[in-house]
């Protein structure tokens, strides 16, 4: 019962995500069919363009008609490129899936390892001085941080490419060197966000009453810290990974643009400079989409993770 | 000591125990730092900020221009100085919106419970959904360009997290034995939800106030650095650095500068929040 009115919950938020991008349509100041038309708006043209997409229909006719569509896999036509946008749109989602997976790995290895560090040392100079990284990391902007990175890395020593994309199969070196400083990029408020949860979950795990039995039995401290604590603290911060995988699509929209990486981000970027609508509109339903289709997955991998839950559920 | 005493003393204690931690003091100091600048830009600012001098095109810093000059040889001081006018506009704008509709109808999704809470609460998860900034360029996009339509569409946003925190909030308020005490003498739900429960909600909702003025001040810059803020010629942070990335190699001055005050202003308000939260959780 609960998973079935866990999937309920699910489709209730994908219809009214799709009724909220459908509405983004609505806010455009001025006639849709004259934005469609271009510089040809004549009577017979905008008659034509209203005839073609249902405009002339009453709005819940055409939300309707536009949802259909889309769960047929038809997102309407690109503006500027005249192709389907949801082509487009499937043919961007492997880079940014490409980027984001390497994002994550770098942000669980930084912010797990200093969550880990600054708990050990709770209340020390080092606690203190990770905290201060981590203020910096969710502060600063990913966009600056990339012009900094590539002024400095790319321009001054030359270490590795200011820009582009290198697919991992045709040479997976070039491509991990392509991707390296976007993904830090990408991962750094991420990695800011794991180490603050790592250290409380951390600190809570190492006052508990069970570590402290290990500590009375003689079970040295590393041992207690990698088999005991990290093992129980790391079970919400797994789960908020898995989360904010689905904000770092967010945070590729600029992250790809400045590093001119061609994925969902950039494509958006581009379309937002074109004024293509129905890309933005395609876009923000898929990140959406997979977003909840993570939530799911979170949930799911929180109760294999966590036997407590489990129980609870049953 | 009654409910609305003790919770008027709760408020004077936030602001007094803001001071106790070094990092609301350094927040503090910081975000009053650049309210300032954006106050007084017209009075401090060297230059007008939109004239052009074709004579000192891309010049780096010197003692006629302290951060240098731009690419149509307008001053880089001058812009940043009025630039804060509109990050700030953005931050305080966008986070009041915010606030005026989400804690109301996070209070209603708390209180009244039922099919309010279930459409409010799925509201809330639609929104979250879609990542913050993903959903602001598309509102701002398709509201058009401007710097009011970019902090409705920063606050639209920021609300779902309103939402939720109030309604969490408003779950345990309701629970107390006080507010039950009040329902069974009969005092309206009006009264209830604004006399008795909404001055408890403040303390955590300060504190996510300021976190998502830190986060709203990015968002405004993102939003400028894809021209989807304040129109150009104006000032802003974010399209000073759409400028500043054409020219890396050559003139590195146009994108440090801009991006050190978006920096330095999210560091503000994130350490205020958590100057904030970190005397909360003491008390």
């Amino acid at each position: 019962m609960p998973f079935l009115s866990r999937l309920a919950g699910i489709v209730a938020t994908l219809f009214l995500l799709s009724i909220v991008v459908f509405c983004l349509q609505l806010l455009l100041p001025g006639d849709i069919a004259s934005i469609l038309a271009g510089e040809d708006r004549s009577p017979e043209t905008l008659a034509a363009i209203s005839e073609r997409f249902g405009l002339d229909q009453p709005i819940p006719v055409q939300y309707v008609r536009w949802l259909g569509n889309a769960l047929q896999g038809d997102l309407g036509m690109s503006m500027r490129f005249n192709q389907p946008v949801s082509t487009l749109v499937l043919s961007k989602l492997p880079v940014t899936f490409q980027l984001a997976t390497m994002a994550l790995i770098f942000a669980i290895l930084i912010g797990v390892t200093s969550g880990i560090i600054a708990a050990v040392f709770a209340g020390t100079a080092i606690d203190q001085t990770l905290g201060v990284f981590s203020i910096l990391g969710f502060s600063i902007p990913n966009f600056w941080l990339g012009i900094l990175l590539i002024m400095v890395v790319s321009v001054q020593w030359g270490l590795l490419p200011a820009s582009g994309y290198v697919s991992p199969f045709v040479d997976p070196w070039q491509s991990f060197r392509t991707m390296l400083m976007p993904a830090f990029v990408l991962g750094s408020q991420l990695a800011a966000v794991l180490m603050r949860h790592t250290r409380s979950a951390m600190i809570e795990v190492l006052h508990s009453d069970y570590v402290r039995t290990a500590h009375a039995k003689g079970m040295p401290r590393w041992r207690i810290i990698i088999k005991h604590a990290l093992r129980n603290a790391l079970v919400p911060v797994v789960t908020l990974g898995a989360l904010e995988f689905g904000q770092l699509l967010g945070g590729s929209v600029l992250t790809e643009w400045i590093f001119t990486i061609p994925g969902i981000g950039k494509l958006l970027v581009d379309a937002v400079f074109n004024r293509d609508y129905p890309i933005v509109q395609a876009v923000v339903l898929c990140s959406g989409a997979i977003y909840i289709t993570l939530n799911l997955l979170a949930d799911i991998a929180y109760v294999f993770l966590d036997p407590r839950t489990r129980r609870g559920a049953t | 000591m009654s409910a609305s005493a003790e919770t008027v003393a709760a408020r004077r204690s936030v602001t007094g125990l803001l001071w106790r931690t070094f990092s609301g003091r350094v927040g503090a100091v910081i975000v009053i730092f650049f309210v300032l600048m954006a106050v007084t830009a017209p009075l401090l600012a060297p230059y007008d900020p939109l004239s052009s001098d074709w004579g000192a095109v891309l010049q780096p810093p010197s003692l006629a221009h302290l951060l240098g000059t731009d690419e149509l040889g307008r001053d880089v001081l001058s812009r940043l100085l009025w630039g804060a006018q509109s990050s700030m506009f953005a931050a305080v704008g966008s986070v009041a919106v915010a606030l005026a509709v989400g804690v109301p109808l996070g209070m209603t999704a708390g209180y009244f419970g039922g099919v309010a809470d279930i459409v409010i609460s799925r509201l809330t998860d639609t929104l979250l959904a879609v990542p913050g900034i993903m959903l602001a360029i598309a509102l701002a996009l398709f509201l058009g360009g401007s710097l009011i339509n970019a902090t409705l569409a920063i606050a639209v946003a920021a609300v779902p997290a309103f939402i939720r925190l109030s309604r969490a909030r408003t779950l345990q308020v309701r629970a107390e034995p006080y507010i039950e005490a009040a329902r069974s003498v009969g005092v309206a739900n009006t009264r209830l939800l604004f006399v008795h429960i909404f001055p408890n909600l403040m303390p955590p909702i300060i504190v996510q106030a300021t976190l998502a003025m830190a986060v709203a001040v990015i968002a405004e810059a993102s939003l400028s650095f894809l021209g989807l803020g304040r129109p150009p010629p104006a000032p802003s942070w974010g399209s000073m650095l759409t400028v500043g990335k054409d020219y890396i190699a050559t003139a590195s001055w146009l994108s440090i500068w801009p991006g050190l005050c978006i920096f330095l202003v999210t560091v503000g308000f994130s350490l205020l929040g958590d100057g904030l939260r970190q005397s909360l959780e003491r008390r």
